[in-house]
């Protein structure tokens, strides 16, 4: 089930896509929903702290989302964050990369919303019981 | 320009004692050259007729790239005024979700079915919008695509241009600018040389009002 209760990150470099993906976090049932525009803005805001979890682009100036996704993964406090990658990055490549970076899942643009709630959906049933 | 004098050469050993070969070397050596210059000819030639094509990609690539960013820049702003729309929609499919729902704690019979009935489309439209919605993450790809052909119309523009230096092909200057005086010339002027090639109505508006419209 969903702890909606959460603080969550969208990063994206496109202001609407980041519309669009709080709309669709909205109707699942978040409301506290914080916008970054870049992977480094992100990390700022995440260091900061407070915030269950990401919703990530990949392709964005300053510093990209697989990048954002090493660098929470190398931070102590923040390495247990649930991280899903919304890309438009489709190729085989790009999918090793970010599972082998620590991705907890992975959206493909263009996504439906039903999609994002079943992916998570898969996240949050992961951190309850996860893998040995 | 062909080669019409002879080119001395040296010709291993005494040319005295092999008059016949040092000859023979100096004619192969001249018609050698001389196909060299003919070749030489058609390489200027063909390159003389590349100016005009090179000079004028050169001077349009700028303004395809222009296009490309006003094309990303205007489905963005398209999809913004979608995305509000919707969004107003959405706020009042709840409100009257609401209402419906508490009319129907009101009435009895016949009423509650109708109610029901209407209640289920409102329902069925919030899933309607919020596929809207999603839908117009479209522009998120065009946006994509676009910055990556700019790149490659970039990476184009700086090979014409390593190619008109390397030639010396000229940027015409033809001076066709507006000329006149003003503060409408001048907006015009601005407008020329500014890097966007799409207008917004009240730029439109300020010029002609600038030049006596209404």
């Amino acid at each position: 089930m969903i702890d909606t209760g959460i603080k969550v990150l969208v990063v994206d470099d496109m202001s609407t896509m980041r519309r669009i993906v709080k709309n669709v976090l909205r109707q699942i049932g978040f409301s506290d929903i914080i916008e970054a525009e870049n992977g480094q803005d992100a990390l700022t805001k995440l260091k900061a702290g407070g915030f269950g979890l990401v919703v990530s682009d990949w392709n964005m100036p300053v510093m990209q989302g697989i990048e954002l996704l090493r660098a929470v993964r190398a931070d102590a406090e923040l390495k247990a964050l649930p991280f899903l990658m919304v890309t438009a990055e489709a190729q085989k490549e790009n999918l090793i990369e970010a599972v082998q970076a620590g991705v907890s899942n992975y959206v493909v643009k263009p996504f439906t919303a039903e999609v994002l709630q079943g992916k998570l959906e898969k996240i949050f049933a992961n951190l309850q019981s996860p893998k040995t | 320009m062909l080669v019409d004098r002879r080119i001395e050469t040296e010709v291993a050993g005494d040319a005295e004692e092999m008059p016949e070969e040092a000859f023979h070397a100096e004619r192969s050596i001249n018609a050698e050259m001389e196909e060299l210059t003919k070749y030489v000819e058609v390489i200027t030639k063909t390159i003389r007729e590349m100016e005009c094509p090179v000079r004028s990609t050169s001077d349009q690539l700028p303004q395809a790239t222009s296009h490309l960013h006003d094309l990303a820049k205007m489905t963005e702003e398209g999809t913004h005024q979608v995305l509000s729309l919707t969004e107003e929609l959405e706020h009042n499919r709840g409100v009257m979700q609401h209402k419906l729902e508490q009319l129907r704690a009101n009435v009895a019979g016949r009423a509650v079915k109708d109610i029901d009935s209407i209640l289920d489309m409102v329902k069925a439209d919030e899933g309607r919008l919020l596929n809207i919605h999603v839908a117009l993450s479209f522009q998120d790809l065009v946006a994509q695509r676009v910055a990556k052909l700019v790149t490659i119309l970039n990476e184009i523009q700086h090979k014409l241009l390593k190619l008109v230096v390397i030639f010396g092909i000229q940027q015409k200057k033809d001076g066709n600018g507006s000329k006149g005086e003003g503060r409408g010339y001048e907006m015009l002027r601005q407008l020329e040389s500014s890097k966007t090639t799409a207008l917004e109505q009240d730029l439109i508006d300020n010029i002609m009002s600038e030049f006596g419209f209404s």
